[in-house]
C-alpha cells in the first residue's frame, strides 16, 4: 500500500517533496503527507532539471524505503518466538530424516527396476542400494551447509 | 478423537470417508471427506483473496490488510530464492503455499480432517513441483538442463561415481519434500490425539481422573507448537518449491 502512494509518485512531479526524516516512513499517513506536502517553492522550469530533480527525490525516498525495511527485518527477527525453538529442532530432525531416507528408497527402487529389467540379481539392488545411501549422505551434508550458510548470513546480518 | 470400544483410536482422525461413491471404470473417483476439504480449502482461499481486495482500499481493511501480507511474503521469498526470474511462478507457488497453509491451519480445528497428513495428498503437490522444474529446465536450456547433474570443479574419475549419487539425489526430493510434509502433519496429530486419549482415559479411571488437566495443559501447550509447524512446513514447502524452481532457471550451479 505504501507502494502504490510511492508508485504514483512520478506522475506528481509538480508536488515538492520535503527532505524525509525516517519518523515520516514509519506510518503510512507520513509517506502520503511527505510526498504530498509543498515545501518550497522554487522549482525551475528547466524540464531536464526538473527530471533530475525528481530522480533525486526518487533515489531518497528509495534509500529510505530500503532503511525501513532493514529496521523492520531486525525488528521482525527479534519478535521470533523464542520458544520456537523446539518446533525448530523438531523440523530439522524430520528434514534430516526425510532428506536421508528418501534417497536410500528412490536407490532401492531403481535397482530393483535394474534387477527386473537385466535380470542381474541381486547386483542391481546391492549398486543402487549402495548409491542411495550415498546420495542420502550427500543430500544430508548439502542441508547442513545450507544451515551452517543460513546461520553465518544471519549472524553477520 | 473417537473412543472405541472403552479406547481412544488417535488414527481415526484420518480415515477416508465417501460421501458420494462414484466410479469411471475401474477407477473409484468417490468424493470424499478429503474432496470436500480440499473444496473448502480453495473457497476460503479464493474468498479471502477475491473479497478482501476488492475494495483496494489505500488504508486496508484488516482482510485487505492479510491478503496484502500473504502476497508480500511470498513475493519476497520467491525473489529472495530464485530471483527476479522466479517471479514468473509467482502464482504458483502462492497457490501452492496458501493452499498447504490454510489445510494445516483448518486440519488444527478439532473434528476437522487434515488434508495434508495424507500422503498422496503431499505426494502429488511435490510431483507436481518436479514435473514442472524439469519441464521447464528443458523447456529453457534443452539439454543443458542435465548440467544440473554434473558438479563443477571436479575429476573425471570420480564423476562417474558422482553423477549417479546426484541423479538418484535429484529423483529423492519429490519423496523427501512430499515426506517431511506428511510426517510433520501426521505426528503434530497423532500426538495430540493421543494426549486426548489421555485425558478420555484418566476420567474413566475413578480417583486418577484428578490427573486428567495434565495432559490438558499438555495439549494447551502442544497447540501452539502445532500452529507453528503448520505456518512453519508451509512455509518450507514454498521455500524449497522456490530452491527447486531455481535449479530449472539456473540449471548451472
Amino acid at each position: 500500500m505504501v507502494r502504490a502512494v510511492l508508485d504514483g509518485l512520478p506522475h506528481c512531479g509538480a508536488i515538492r517533496v520535503k527532505p524525509l526524516s525516517l519518523e515520516d516512513l514509519t506510518s503510512p499517513a507520513g509517506i502520503i503527507f511527505a510526498a504530498t506536502a509543498p515545501g518550497s517553492l522554487g522549482m525551475s522550469d528547466d524540464p531536464e532539471k526538473k527530471d533530475a530533480e525528481l530522480q533525486a527525490r526518487l533515489a531518497k525516498l528509495d534509500e529510505a524505503l530500503k532503511a525501513r525495511d532493514a529496521r523492520e527485518a531486525e525488528r521482525a527477527a527479534k519478535v521470533s518466538p523464542q520458544g520456537s525453538a523446539f518446533a525448530k529442532a523438531m523440523s530439522a530432525g524430520l528434514a534430516v530424516f526425510s532428506e536421508f531416507v528418501a534417497a536410500v528408497i528412490v536407490g532401492a527402487g531403481l535397482g530393483w527396476l535394474v534387477d527386473y529389467w537385466t535380470g542381474a540379481k541381486p547386483w542391481g539392488l546391492v549398486v543402487f542400494l549402495g548409491l542411495g545411501a550415498a546420495a542420502g549422505f550427500w543430500n544430508v551434508y548439502r542441508l547442513a551447509m545450507r544451515q551452517a550458510r543460513d546461520d553465518q548470513a544471519k549472524g553477520e546480518g | 478423537m473417537a473412543v472405541e470400544g472403552g479406547k481412544p483410536n488417535p488414527i481415526e482422525q484420518f480415515e477416508l470417508v465417501r460421501f458420494f461413491e462414484h466410479r469411471i471404470g475401474d477407477i473409484e473417483v468417490s468424493f470424499t471427506n478429503a474432496s470436500a476439504y480440499m473444496l473448502l480449502i480453495a473457497l476460503v482461499l479464493v474468498g479471502l483473496m477475491v473479497f478482501a481486495t476488492a475494495g483496494k482500499r489505500v488504508v486496508p481493511t484488516r482482510l485487505q490488510a492479510a491478503a496484502e501480507m500473504l502476497y508480500e511474503f511470498v513475493a519476497g521469498m520467491v525473489r529472495q530464492v530464485a530471483g527476479e526470474e522466479g517471479m514468473r511462478f509467482f502464482p504458483f507457488v502462492f497457490s501452492l503455499f496458501a493452499f498447504v497453509l490454510i489445510a494445516n491451519l483448518i486440519g488444527l480445528f478439532p473434528y476437522t480432517f487434515s488434508v495434508t497428513s495424507q500422503i498422496i495428498v503431499t505426494f502429488s503437490f511435490a510431483m507436481l513441483v518436479m514435473l514442472i522444474v524439469v519441464g521447464y529446465g528443458i523447456y529453457r536450456h534443452g539439454f543443458h538442463f542435465f548440467g544440473l547433474f554434473v558438479p563443477h570443479g571436479v575429476p573425471k574419475p570420480v564423476l562417474v561415481a558422482l553423477v549417479p549419487i546426484e541423479i538418484i539425489s535429484f529423483l529423492s526430493r519429490p519423496i523427501s519434500l512430499s515426506v517431511r510434509l506428511f510426517a510433520n502433519m501426521l505426528a503434530g496429530h497423532i500426538t495430540l490425539a493421543v494426549f486426548g486419549g489421555f485425558v478420555a482415559l484418566l476420567l474413566g479411571a475413578g480417583a486418577w481422573a484428578v490427573l486428567a488437566p495434565v495432559p490438558l495443559l499438555a495439549i494447551t501447550a502442544l497447540y501452539a507448537l502445532e500452529l507453528l509447524v503448520a505456518c512453519l512446513q508451509a512455509f518450507v514447502f514454498a521455500t524449497l518449491t522456490c530452491v527447486y524452481l531455481n535449479d530449472a532457471i539456473h540449471p548451472g550451479h
